[in-house]
């Protein structure tokens, strides 16, 4: 999916000339960013939305039309795509916040960390040996991700799913990079612990 | 556990979650939507203008009328571009019951770096960031705070940023780092008049269970930030 050797750092002389465009507020850099990000954008999501398409489609749309309003203020000290990521990041757990909300006028006990996805594992495809085995590994991995904190989540899978680097991840979660980095050993721990206890059930 | 038993987890468990978590694309009809719909919004945003190609009499012409009018401004009293006064403040923020964890907050002491405010002039296309305070301040979100006054350009804002560097919550008597995001930004539109004080309240909001998160040796905010904007006499 990426470069895993490029660092956040390394804008390309390509990247620098659509950041200095979209400050610009050039429509057209609006779209090339569209046409080049905007799958990348609705698959981290759809992702971490527990693949509820309808979710996923809202949160693209809020995060694209957030980075258009926010462009002439972008000051490209990241690369494109990780600006973007940060915007959807923050549009995601917004979601699962309004999510809470929603659920708490019925259960005042939930919280952001227990609004899961994991209603969404979908049923595993009857066939071949592989179908089924990929839908067992899906299965017990959303089972395992499902009861882990939001923050957890959203590190294990930028790590892990898009290979970011921890300086990416830290502009993205707006932490320090010894702050992703102990998060993401946190998240790995409690992500081992729970899939040897799925395991054992 | 050796290091190499640690790699080979690691690996493990890179190689599930992406194969879990395979690339989706989206819809054809959702994306053609959306595309059309941004090209349309870009298109009723002003552009930066940059200046076009003229004739070069059309340039040293008007250049030679600009330079003289320069100088008269420099020897005539100068005038002032209208300003007004920017005061900002942090109110004591409610926990509401938070964390979890039933530990107790006494305070959570938050380093701020920077805060900057975007005058946003469509007209001109000379948007830009302002900043109100560059020096460190330490504020308690658990107490009132004052944070800067200053004199900015009068006009239309229309966000604020706070830059952080973490800080130290005292969690049952003791001490303990507190993290937060480095840049926090809110997308709120707001007017400074001239010769006016405008108060500027920034409240950061954790009431939301999950937005105090008590890891032990560390605790996380996700505040979310409001504004609330009064004009003073």
């Amino acid at each position: 999916m990426k470069d895993a050797s490029s660092t956040d750092s390394d804008q390309t002389a390509t990247e620098a000339d659509l950041a200095r465009r979209l400050r610009k507020g050039d429509p057209s850099a609006i779209d090339e960013m569209y046409r080049v990000y905007v799958d990348r954008i609705y698959s981290l999501v759809y992702n971490q939305v527990g693949r509820d398409e309808a979710a996923a489609q809202d949160i693209v749309q809020e995060t694209f039309l957030a980075a258009l309003h926010s462009a002439k203020s972008f000051r490209g000290r990241s690369k494109v795509y990780t600006w973007l990521c940060s915007i959807a990041y923050h549009k995601v757990f917004d979601f699962y916040r309004r999510q809470a909300r929603e659920q708490r006028r019925n259960n005042p006990s939930v919280d952001i960390d227990s609004v899961a996805s994991s209603d969404n594992l979908g049923a595993p495809i009857g066939g071949s040996q592989s179908a089924t085995d990929a839908a067992d590994n899906r299965s017990l991995i959303e089972s395992a991700m499902s009861t882990l904190p939001h923050d957890y989540r959203q590190v294990l899978m930028l790590k892990y799913v898009e290979e970011m680097s921890v300086l990416e991840m830290s502009r993205i979660m707006k932490r320090s990079q010894k702050s992703i980095e102990g998060l993401l050993s946190r998240a790995r721990k409690a992500l081992q612990d729970n899939m040897s206890q799925i395991d054992k059930g | 556990m050796s290091d190499t038993d640690s790699r080979m987890d690691e690996e493990l468990m890179k190689e599930r979650l992406k194969r879990a978590y395979r690339p989706a694309l989206a819809p054809s009809e959702f994306k053609e939507a959306l595309r059309k719909r941004l090209a349309q919004e870009a298109r009723e945003q002003p552009l930066q203008r940059s200046l076009p190609d003229l004739p070069g009499w059309l340039v040293w012409v008007p250049a030679l009328v600009g330079l003289a009018l320069l100088l008269a401004v420099i020897l005539l009293p100068l005038v002032t571009p209208a300003t007004g006064t920017l005061e900002i403040s942090v109110p004591q923020t409610n926990l509401a019951g938070q964390p979890s964890s039933g530990r107790t907050i006494s305070a959570l002491n938050v380093t701020i770096t920077q805060v900057a405010a975007y005058k946003a002039t469509e007209a001109t296309g000379d948007s830009r960031w302002i900043t109100i305070l560059d020096k460190r301040q330490i504020i308690n979100l658990l107490d009132r705070s004052v944070v800067t006054s200053m004199r900015v350009p009068a006009g239309r804002y229309t966000q604020i940023r706070v830059e952080t560097a973490g800080g130290n919550a005292i969690v049952d008597g003791g001490d303990v780092p507190l993290v937060l995001a480095e840049e926090l930004i809110v997308i709120q539109a707001f007017s400074v008049e001239e010769d006016t004080t405008t108060a500027l309240t920034i409240i950061f909001d954790v009431r939301e269970p999950g937005s105090v998160v008590d890891e032990g040796d560390t605790i996380v905010i996700n505040p979310e930030l409001r504004l609330e904007v009064t004009q003073k006499e």
